[in-house]
């Protein structure tokens, strides 16, 4: 992705922070997207994202706390990665970026799946 | 030995990485092989005028910054060389590591980690320098990356009187930040952060080779070299530093980190190519909960060579960068960053042996001599608003002194390079000259064949060469100590108090 954006001039992030540009896709948008562009307000951040003390109480954990806390925190953050995953793979322009979109969207997918089932074998519930 | 090729250097930098980390990192060294990004060759001139050398001065050869072949053969170099300077004091102990501070009256010497088992006095080495024709040995640090070896990154941050490093060991290393107070007694620092309670603990995100504080001291920010590995460590407490942001910046490798005087800018030097990076960190200084690096701009000289640190100045409002480069003799190169996302190089200072026409002259010079020739290292200005000079440290030029009144026409105003420690390989641990990167054959010419490159490595490896210290490595940021002394450490002389002679210093 840093490829394309440096072939095409492009800086790596938005100078805008926010979701907004999730608003200008072909068609009214869903209830989902809306949501979603609230969620994540005006910090450029997608929902999901460890926050530094997350990050931190992750190091100092140990063993298995460690382990659960890792994949809770990789779960939420798949989650947060797939509505604008899925709105690139139908609206993206062109269509590598909604080819490579799709395939983010279907891998994180079965990512979650992975991750929960290795949280329910760790006695962490449904996380 | 001057007929190496592109490839040949990529030999090079993966050999050394191999010895020091996985094999894996082979692959990503040699990833940066395959770059077609056009070298510098813009029309800004390079030589820098010699200095002109006063009474009592010991000069160098007709070629400035060389140390000839005859002179290390006939035993000259071990008189050393200076022109308008002189040695006032001096602490060499068992030599030093890369980078090597001082503040106030103290100095801190770090040590090789390749010589760790042979030091008499383990760890980094503190000078006190109260009474500066005699330093003085007053303690030694040994927390774990102080034994190790901070490789560049131990750094002093000067508003809030803390010594901080990472662990660097034999090139990389993970896992280790120290800091400690300087503020009652620089002789005696007080180490803050033990290794209990805090949130840095081995193996972790955090790897080391070079490093520096933001100018508020509140921020350290580790360069992990490999993989472009970044890390900024919140040490607004620096009995609880924990990690705030981490990254990946400047793949394949990355190095030296500046910031700018509000810390929201992080000049970042590059490997492969040798360049900048400037990046908007802001985020990370204002410490916002999701920290997100933006580019905002980068510059490159030469596909094979590494930028070891880029320094920011500005020339009555106008900013530029000072930028060292430790490969393939390309010296320091000075670029106008007036416009961040389009930085240009506005002029490039070499000495007159890193000029194309003497590559023969480095080759047959410096063989034998270990990793480094007539390379920049480390530069410090005397103040950061309208310079007045420059002192650059050229690895075996010794320490170089430039007239930056004008910058983009550098002249040379004096240097010292210190006598040679020709033969005393085993008094000298702590020197990453003498204990460490002895083995391998010299960065200054880089092109070649593959193959007679990774023969080169295999044969200096077999034979367990040790460097012949026909030159000293100069490799540490000089200081300027008002009004006229200049402090400095090499590898193999260690720490020295130099002093400016025949009114060339200060710049009237």
């Amino acid at each position: 992705m840093r490829g394309w954006l440096a072939l095409w001039g492009q800086p790596s992030f938005p100078a805008a922070k926010g979701m907004i540009w999730m608003l200008l896709g072909p068609g009214q948008p869903g209830g989902e997207l809306i949501r979603y562009v609230a969620a994540c307000g005006t910090t450029g951040s997608t929902p999901g994202m460890a926050s530094v003390d997350e990050l931190n109480q992750l190091r100092e954990l140990d063993g298995t706390a460690r382990d659960r806390l890792f994949l809770q925190l990789m779960i939420r953050h798949h989650q947060g990665s797939l509505p604008m995953a899925r709105f690139a793979a139908l609206a993206a322009e062109h269509s590598a970026v909604r080819a490579l979109a799709g395939r983010i969207a279907w891998d994180q997918a079965a990512e979650i799946s992975r991750l929960a089932g290795l949280f329910r074998e760790l006695g962490g519930g449904d996380g | 030995m001057s007929e190496f090729s592109r490839e040949k250097q990529c030999i090079h930098l993966a050999a050394v990485l191999t010895s020091a980390v996985a094999a894996s990192t082979t692959a990503l060294a040699l990833t940066a092989c395959g770059s077609s990004v056009a070298p510098f060759g813009g029309n800004v001139p390079s030589q820098v005028a010699p200095a002109v050398c006063g009474a009592n001065s010991l000069p160098e050869g007709s070629v400035q910054g060389e140390v000839p072949l005859s002179d290390r053969t006939g035993g000259r170099s071990k008189q050393g060389y200076r022109c308008n300077l002189e040695l006032i004091g001096q602490y060499q102990g068992e030599g030093a590591s890369w980078v090597d501070p001082s503040t106030g009256n103290c100095a801190y010497m770090a040590t090789s980690f390749y010589g760790t088992l042979a030091k008499k006095s383990p760890g980094v080495q503190v000078v006190d320098v109260s009474n500066t024709a005699r330093p003085v040995l007053s303690t030694t640090l040994t927390s774990p990356a102080m034994l190790v070896g901070p490789w560049e990154s131990l750094k002093v941050n000067e508003p809030r009187q803390l010594l901080g490093a990472v662990a660097g060991g034999p090139l990389v290393a993970a896992g280790f930040f120290d800091v400690y107070d300087l503020s009652a007694d620089c002789t005696h620092p007080q180490h803050l952060n033990g290794l209990a309670g805090q949130a840095l603990e081995l193996p972790d995100d955090l790897l080391g080779h070079e490093g520096n504080w933001s100018p508020d001291g509140r921020t350290y920010w580790s360069s992990g070299l490999i993989g472009g590995s970044l890390t900024a460590i919140d040490v607004s407490n620096p009995q609880s530093s924990a990690i705030v942001w981490t990254g990946i910046e400047s793949f394949p490798v990355n190095h030296g980190v500046e910031l700018s005087d509000d810390g929201n800018t992080l000049y970042l030097a590059t490997v492969f190519p040798g360049g900048v990076l400037i990046l908007d960190v802001s985020d990370i200084q204002q410490r916002k909960a999701s920290p997100t690096v933006r580019t905002i701009g980068s510059v490159s000289w030469d596909n094979e060579s590494v930028a070891q640190h880029a320094i920011p100045v500005s020339y009555n409002g106008k900013p530029y960068l000072i930028a060292a480069d430790e490969f393939n003799a390309e010296g320091v190169h000075i670029i106008d960053i007036s416009n961040p996302a389009a930085p240009v190089v506005a002029a490039h200072l070499q000495l007159q042996i890193q000029l194309p026409q003497y590559a023969a002259a480095r080759a047959a010079d410096t063989a034998g001599d270990g990793l480094f020739g007539y390379e920049a290292h480390y530069c410090a200005v005397d103040r950061a608003t309208n310079p007045t000079a420059l002192a650059c440290a050229f690895f075996e030029s010794g320490i170089r002194v430039f007239d930056v009144t004008d910058l983009l026409n550098p002249r040379e105003i004096a240097y010292f390079n210190p006598p040679a420690q020709t033969g005393r390989f085993l008094q000298l641990p702590g020197s990453e000259h003498a204990a460490g990167l002895a083995l391998v054959p010299a960065v200054s010419n880089l092109s070649g064949d593959v193959l007679i490159g990774a023969g080169d490595y295999a044969l200096n490896l077999l034979q367990g060469n040790d460097a012949n210290l026909s030159a000293d490595w100069c490799s540490s940021p000089p200081r300027f100590v008002a009004p006229d002394q200049l402090w400095v450490t090499c590898q193999d002389n260690g720490f020295m108090v130099l002093r400016f002679t025949n009114g060339v210093y200060p710049i009237q």
